[in-house]
């Protein structure tokens, strides 16, 4: 039977056994985060180095883990600022040219050889893209990964109110946009 | 038709659309491991930084004292190896003669005008 998280998070501490409990713990949340960051990035290169930075920053400042959250939690939270600050320079390399990022996003999907998804999925997309980053992000949370409204406030630093507020309203835009679409 | 209600029902039940590369979440070890090493190369970077940096401003001095010991070094050398040399191939007047030519290259021009002055006196 393999260690438990507790004892995994206490061996983070000691620097002779902190980079192998850092390796079992990542690589019980390694798909998880890969996940959450792909459904934000859309494209599996852009996610794969989302997923690197993010490991990176973990390990670089895995003293700062003091074990009162959950390592995913911790993780979850440094892959979303990361995430964040991809979409950010994205942004930014993307402001010079006549098209917003959101529809090279979905044109890219659209010839994704990692996307199978057919019109119906291209249009969820596309309607999910419409949300600001945050929205986005709450959205993808609950509707994809089915994460606790708790384990968010956690993540993201905001109250579980104003997350069920922020789901709701991305729901109802959601919806909008695709029969629009129609 | 689709309604507001059903439409992300509908689609939540579906496959995941998103793939990746085969083998790809196998083969994230190697990729776990650069990470864990970047770090440690990087403490051992940091490790030699105060060590180099307290050093940094001695190599500064010693390389001064060096080059000038080397200087001092290298003038007496020529002057020991011009004497040398004469005494092998020169008479004693020409040694005379070479000794106070590299004797007068030391001295400051001040001191020369005032013995040549001293002379025509």
């Amino acid at each position: 039977m393999g260690l438990q998280e507790s004892e995994l998070t206490q061996q983070l501490k000691d620097e002779s056994t902190q980079a192998q409990a850092f390796t079992i713990l990542v690589k019980q949340y390694q798909e998880q985060v890969y996940w959450l960051i792909r459904k934000m990035v859309l494209s599996h290169d852009d996610a794969n180095d989302v997923l690197q930075n993010t490991l990176l920053h973990a390990w670089n400042g895995i003293k700062s883990f003091r074990g009162d959250a959950k390592f995913s939690t911790w993780l979850y939270r440094i892959a979303v600022n990361e995430t964040f600050t991809f979409l950010a320079n994205a942004e930014l390399k993307n402001a010079n040219t006549m098209t917003d990022l959101e529809d090279v996003m979905v044109q890219n999907l659209a010839s994704d050889e990692y996307f199978e998804g057919d019109e119906a999925q291209i249009k969820l997309q596309k309607a999910i893209l419409s949300l600001p980053p945050k929205q986005r992000m709450v959205f993808n949370m609950k509707y994809f990964e089915d994460k606790k409204y708790e384990e968010m406030e956690e993540i993201l630093g905001t109250s579980v109110g104003a997350l069920k507020a922020s789901y709701h309203h991305a729901v109802k835009k959601i919806e909008n946009f695709i029969l629009m679409e129609d | 038709m689709e309604t507001k209600s059903n439409i992300l029902d509908s689609l939540k039940g579906e496959k995941n659309p998103f793939s990746v590369p085969k083998g790809y979440f196998e083969g994230l070890d190697p990729m776990l491991q650069k990470v864990i090493e970047s770090k440690e190369k990087e403490v051992k970077e940091v490790k030699l930084e105060p060590f180099y940096s307290k050093l940094k401003p001695w190599l500064g001095v010693a390389a001064s004292v060096a080059l000038l010991v080397s200087a001092i070094q290298l003038i007496s050398s020529v002057s020991k190896e011009n004497v040398e040399q004469a005494r092998i191939n020169n008479t004693p007047e020409e040694i005379n003669g070479i000794q106070t030519k590299i004797l007068y290259t030391h001295l400051e021009d001040e001191s020369i005008m005032n013995y040549l002055l001293s002379e025509e006196e």
